[in-house]
């Protein structure tokens, strides 16, 4: 990556910046079960790859694909509240439906650990659905040739 | 897959079912409270308010003694849970109970649920802070405990109960 400063121009300095990760490799594979949209609570599977400490402030945050920083969530739950444990490998923590974007698009999961204070853990993109029972409340406005109008709000 | 879910699912619908289970004689009255809750007819916010002072005003004027006024409360919710479940059945036993109002109280004791994990998980979290970093835990109980310790002094504190149960109706509305 190049920048380029100066105070002075045409004087210019060329400076490289080189991010390094914090974790070479993913510690905890995730998964979205099932299909998600925001009328039903939603399940999230997760397996630790490796030993790593976890603690009972880890997070599991849902983002929109794309995101730039760790707060920027679109919600998150706590993994340990809401855990089932399946079996010994795979654990599966459920997401409340009140969190989960009501216009749906591609979102991705990340498991953040507190004690290693970064993200250890990235699903696939997967699609949140559109809530139907918004849908059907006429809450999205629509777009009908190029102009936004509100559903239902026009009589003929 | 299938498998996980029914796992999970039965953990959750379980302990779910469970509440369901134990609240049964109670449910015409959660479902009523919860009514009145939702300030589905706009004369529930003022009795609610109505009621709420005059218990606090009875507890002001009879000025009983902590011990005393802790075994009556609690006289009181026993002798409630011995009492409601029949006269329920007397008093809304005509009524049906509908698939609605099923759906509904399973979502109420769902909500329970949840909370319960809620709750569970911050005390969790709470005591886990005092493990992993011990000095962010000890300023924030500290701090915390002194502020609530300070306010206590100020503050007439049956009035201060009063208002802690007033305003906690406005959250359980502004929330749905």
């Amino acid at each position: 990556m190049e920048y380029s400063i100066s105070d002075h121009k045409p004087v210019i300095g060329i400076f490289t910046l080189e991010l390094t990760k914090m974790q070479q490799t993913a510690l905890v594979s995730l998964r979205a079960e099932g299909d998600w949209s925001a009328d039903i609570d939603s399940m999230v599977l997760y397996q630790p790859l490796q030993l790593f400490p976890s603690s009972t402030w880890d997070w599991i945050g849902l983002y929109k694909v794309g995101f730039s920083s760790v707060s920027d969530y679109i919600t998150y739950t706590w993994v340990k509240d809401d855990e089932v444990v399946f079996n010994d490998e795979v654990m599966q923590v459920f997401m409340s439906k009140e969190g989960i974007p009501v216009r749906g698009g591609e979102c991705v999961l990340c498991y953040y650990s507190s004690n290693l204070r970064c993200i250890i853990g990235l699903s696939e993109p997967f699609k949140v659905q559109e809530s139907k029972v918004a849908v059907a409340e006429g809450l999205f406005p629509e777009r009908i040739n190029g102009l936004d109008k509100i559903a239902g709000s026009e009589e003929f | 897959m299938a498998e996980s879910d029914n796992k999970s699912a039965n953990v959750l619908a379980q302990e779910t079912a469970q509440l369901e289970e134990q609240l049964q004689g109670w449910r015409e009255v959660i479902l009523a409270g919860d009514r009145v809750l939702r300030w589905e007819k706009p004369w529930f916010p003022g009795a609610l308010i109505g009621a709420t002072t005059v218990v606090f005003l009875l507890i002001y004027y009879l000025d009983p003694s902590v011990l005393t006024g802790l075994s009556c409360t609690v006289m009181l919710l026993c002798l409630a849970d011995y009492f409601v479940p029949t006269l329920a059945l007397k008093v809304f036993g005509s009524n049906k109970w509908t698939t609605e109002q099923q759906q509904r109280f399973h979502e109420i004791c769902n909500n329970l649920v949840k909370s319960e994990r809620r709750v569970v998980g911050w005390w969790k979290r709470l005591c886990s802070l005092k493990e992993e970093k011990p000095k962010v835990y000890f300023a924030s109980v500290i701090s915390g405990l002194l502020a609530v310790a300070w306010i206590g002094q100020q503050v007439h504190n049956l009035f201060l109960t009063y208002l802690i149960g007033e305003f906690d109706f406005v959250p359980t509305v502004t929330l749905r």
